[in-house]
């Protein structure tokens, strides 16, 4: 609410305009840390920050109660950080030490975090070789940056296609198929579209940009948003919505509300999804259909770690933590309780997860995805792929003069912040 | 101590003057100051980079390893100090299936090449910039990297054959030297006192001379100590450089030059030559009555920290690029002047926000005056149940009020398509591709939000204008749109003046509305400056750049109040 401000209107103006971005978060209340000449059996306490909520956030909290049960030496002290806020909080507290010691994030950050701020610890030295084991190779990798690893795996997140049985009988392999269902499934009179996804965004995008052999930004950096596979992807795109079975201006709450009215044939999205199916809704999950082409649509795949901080004074015992969130009886509780798709290959393979139809068609696609890359170009590249994206699919500009005005966009900006 | 004035406070003696003159010299000086150190110390970071650099990279050659650490330590103690602390040998190793650098054998050493037992955080820092290194390299990069941690600058170089090699250097610690200028500040405020004991009339004039000499000696010391620092620098790393046959460094130039001292010399005497006799006098009278400015120490000391702090570091800021250097005007030159890929389109950007900031107030003042009007009618009931529903919206958090305006322009779901469908018309993509339909959005949002303080204004002045001179004018005949023109109008003039020079400054940077509703779609078109300023900010992370923006901002809006200002200030006899 607005009042009316005492004191010189110029000093008012100075802050209006100064301020304009962000005023730095007021700092946490400093962790209260135990005295150095603490007794034996003062246990350390060790801060863990996550953005977990509902299932994922009461799986955690079950493993930590366990861990307590386990061992005294050892406090875990969960603080649950809104996501939209997380990556400011964890950036702007942890190196003025008032940080965790743990936290829980997507791999993508990992660049900016190291490059910039060097607020991870890399744990390559401090994790023995066999720990490694236990995960599905794609989510390690995608903690290691620059030969260091920074991070344990918890689970993994990837776009799947969910279809609707009573409109799309079973779920497309190839992109005709898809095409073919989508048409069936539209009547546009009701309101009922036969694929639906945000599909004004790269995110849910790139899936096709991969499978038709597209490469969005190379391993040095480089966005290549002008290639002939990219913009193929695009025009195939903007056939599905010319052609109707694709509707336009969808957000993440339509999907949900289209889906669960029965609106939806198919849906572009990930393992979040599935919290938001309402109870009485049938559905299926497979993977990505094969492009024109042969290869299969590749999601951007992201590895959610633990990540330990730089500036944490109980490294040795924040990493018992993760070595223990991470074992295979810890991620099973993860997949059951948290219906994670959890990053431990083992965990598969058992009885009862073997049966889930869901939980393997996720980890199939994990097989055919990219990594999402890491490195802060990335960051600079998404709002502007988007734009370009959104006015060649939806709007009248030729596919190939909007993605280049979009390359000829990223570059300077990248330029911007190099320099 | 003088015994307390009859009427006013006593006039400043020269104790008074000299206090006021060494403080505002002071003022100039301590940031010209805090300059030079700064650009010295980053001058010895790029020195120490250098060294520790070249340290690895003769270390890390092929062939070369423990062999060199000899002609290395001669080398070193040729240059003299700063000497790096550690070196590590590294032998090849290779990355496993998650591309992670496998441990391989690691030796760390004095720069004697006494073998060395290095703290395990000082080892993993430098396994992590190695890894660095090779990623460089197997990039096809100069296969180096370096860290600054705290005290520390860690290096890392690595060598086709696999092998590495790295060295660590404690931050040298580089101040120009400060008690000769200070000595040369007391001596310029003597000075002062001296011309002031025979001259008193003529001080403002005295005291900006020997401010200007003052400054300009002060400057002129600082800026040899730093040029000394840096030479003896400069010439530490040529010796080693040659010694070890490698790439050197170009001569740290000095980089505080003649326009440096100008501009500290022509600060220093013009804030003496200013502000001597006010400071002096507030000096005078909080010698006397410390009391009184005690009591609103607490209040000054908030407005110093939390207005005057930030916001010159905001200006100051707006001058560096984003890794700290000094750029000059580039900044804005990038803002003000349009180039092809530019991202910031500034004049666009102006022209639109001022059609916003216009349009905005208009709609609040017509449909806030018009509402007032309506509700002081004598004749109207259940005035209260009114007022208080139509000040709802302004009551009402104005980022929730923008969160369900997005909704209700929501192409699918939002009521205003439902309700253009009831009319019979098509519904309209309100926040797709369209400027018009996303700035129509951010308008009826934002006038929603503002039309309630420009009523609640307009009502409190309408209700203090006399009814009697209505009777009069009613008895002379005057029409109802004359007595609006004649009395309402010039009446309600002092009261909205200054609310709409306060709505126009709201409007101008109403932050929320833009970015929550359009969130300047399409393509940045309805962003407003603050929304361009934030982007610059959030997403090109380009703070120079974002406080620029900033302080092109607060320079409008600072002329646009000292314009109103003026007017106001003329419409303020209205009643005389």
């Amino acid at each position: 609410m607005r009042t009316l401000r005492r004191g010189s209107l110029l000093a008012v103006l100075g802050i209006a305009a100064m301020a304009c971005g962000k005023a730095p978060a007021p700092p946490p209340p400093s962790t209260g840390k135990p005295a150095v000449e603490a007794p034996a059996q003062a246990p350390t306490e060790v801060v863990l920050w996550h953005s977990y909520r509902e299932g994922e956030k009461a799986a955690l909290e079950t493993l930590i109660e366990e861990f307590h049960r386990k061992q005294g030496a050892i406090r875990v002290r969960l603080l649950n950080v809104p996501y939209d806020a997380f990556v400011d909080k964890v950036t702007i507290a942890t190196p003025r030490g008032q940080g965790p010691d743990l936290f829980i994030f997507a791999h993508n950050m990992l660049g900016e975090w190291v490059d910039r701020h060097h607020l991870v610890e890399p744990i390559s030295q401090r994790i023995p070789p066999e720990t490694l084991k236990r995960f599905l190779p794609q989510t390690v990798k995608a903690l290691v940056y620059q030969q260091s690893l920074y991070g344990l795996p918890l689970a993994f997140k990837s776009l799947a296609l969910f279809t609707n049985p009573d409109l799309v009988p079973r779920v497309p392999e190839t992109a005709e198929e898809l095409v073919a269902a989508a048409r069936s499934a539209t009547r546009k009179e009701e309101g009922r579209y036969g694929l639906v996804y945000e599909a004004s965004l790269l995110y849910f995008n790139a899936p096709f940009l991969h499978g038709f052999g597209g490469t969005i930004l190379d391993a040095s950096g480089k966005p290549h948003l002008t290639e002939d596979p990219i913009v193929q992807a695009v025009e195939w795109v903007r056939g599905l919505f010319r052609e109707g079975v694709l509707p336009s201006g969808i957000s993440s709450a339509m999907v949900t509300s289209l889906f669960n009215e029965g609106k939806a044939g198919m849906v572009i999205s990930g393992p979040w999804f599935l919290g938001e199916i309402a109870k009485d809704r049938r559905y299926e999950v497979g993977m990505l259909p094969t492009m024109p082409g042969g290869r299969r649509a590749m999601p951007f795949l992201g590895s959610e770690g633990i990540f330990l901080s730089a500036f944490s004074n109980h490294k040795d015992e924040a990493l018992q933590v993760m070595d223990f969130l991470t074992t295979d009886d810890a991620a099973m509780v993860r997949l059951q309780q948290g219906r994670q798709t959890v990053a431990n290959a083992a965990v598969y393979d058992r009885e009862e997860v073997r049966a889930d139809r869901v939980i393997q068609a996720f980890r199939s696609q994990a097989e055919n995805s990219v990594l999402m890359p890491s490195r802060p170009e990335m960051q600079v590249l998404w709002s502007t792929a988007d734009m370009a994206i959104n006015r060649s699919v939806f709007g009248d500009v030729p596919v190939r003069k909007a993605l280049e005005e979009a390359q000829a966009k990223v570059e300077a900006d990248l330029a911007k912040m190099a320099r | 101590m003088v015994g307390l004035p009859q009427g006013g406070p006593r006039r400043p003696d020269s104790v008074d003057r000299t206090l006021a003159f060494g403080l505002l010299v002071l003022v100039a000086l301590v940031p010209a100051f805090l300059f030079a150190r700064m650009e010295v110390q980053r001058e010895f970071l790029q020195g120490d980079r250098w060294r520790v650099r070249t340290v690895a990279g003769t270390l890390a050659a092929e062939a070369g390893g423990i062999a060199r650490v000899p002609m290395l330590a001669r080398a070193l103690r040729e240059a003299g100090p700063p000497t790096p602390s550690v070196l590590f040998l590294q032998a090849a190793g290779g990355t496993d299936e998650f591309g992670i650098a496998q441990p391989a054998r690691l030796m760390a050493l004095d720069p004697e090449g006494h073998p060395l037992e290095a703290p395990e955080d000082l080892r993993t820092r430098y396994q992590e910039v190695a890894g660095r290194a090779r990623a460089a390299l197997e990039e096809g990069q100069s296969p180096e990297a370096c860290l600054e941690e705290g005290d520390r600058v860690i290096c890392a170089a690595a060598s086709q054959g696999g092998q590495g090699a790295g060295a660590v250097i404690p931050r040298s610690q580089a101040t120009p030297p400060w008690t000769v200028p200070l000595g040369v500040l007391l001596a310029g405020c003597l000075v002062l006192a001296a011309i002031q004991a025979r001259f008193p009339q003529r001080i403002r004039l005295g005291a900006g001379l020997v401010g200007l000499a003052t400054g300009a000696a002060t400057a002129g010391l600082l800026a040899q100590g730093a040029q000394r620092l840096l030479a003896d620098l400069s010439a530490s790393e040529a010796t080693l450089a040659r010694a070890l046959a490698a790439p050197g460094l170009p001569a740290h130039q000095p980089v505080l030059g003649l326009a440096y001292l100008l501009v500290v010399a022509l600060a220093a005497g013009a804030l003496a030559a200013g502000l001597v006799p006010p400071l002096a006098q507030v000096l005078a009278d909080l010698r006397d009555r410390p009391w009184l400015y005690l009591s609103i120490a607490p209040a000054m000391t908030g407005m110093v920290l939390l207005i005057f702090v930030p916001f010159f570091m905001g200006v100051y800021l707006a001058f560096l690029d984003n890794q700290g250097r000094f750029v000059g005007l580039a900044n804005f030159l990038d803002i003000l002047i349009p180039s092809a890929t530019g991202e910031t389109r500034f004049w666009f950007t102006l022209g639109v926000t001022v059609m916003w900031t216009f349009l905005n107030v208009a709609l609040h003042v017509a449909i806030g005056l018009a509402l007032a009007l309506v509700l002081s009618d004598a004749r109207l009931k259940g005035k209260a149940i009114y007022r208080v529903l139509l000040i709802v919206p302004w009551a009402v958090p104005n980022y929730i009020t923008a969160l369900v305006w997005k909704w209700i322009f929501n192409t699918q779901y939002g009521p205003a398509n439902a309700l253009l469908a009831i009319l019979g018309l098509s519904p309209v993509d309100w926040l797709g591709r369209s400027f018009w339909t996303n700035f129509t959005a951010n308008l009826v949002t934002n006038t929603w939000l503002g039309f309630p303080f420009m009523m609640v204004i307009s009502l409190g002045a309408l209700q203090s204008i006399p009814a009697d001179l209505y009777e009069a004018a009613e008895m002379d005949g005057a029409g109802r749109w004359q007595r609006f023109r004649h009395i309402t109008l010039p009446l309600l003039k002092p009261a909205l003046v200054p609310a709409i020079v306060l709505g126009t400054i709201w409007t101008f940077n109403m932050f929320n509305v833009v970015y929550l509703v359009s969130g300047g779609a399409p393509d940045n078109q309805t962003n407003i400056l603050i929304t361009e300023a934030y982007r610059a900010f959030r997403v090109l992370k380009n703070h120079g750049l974002a406080a620029a923006y900033s302080l092109i901002i607060f320079l409008i809006l600072a002329a646009w109040t000292a314009i109103t200002n003026r007017v106001t200030r003329a419409a303020e006899n209205v009643y005389e």
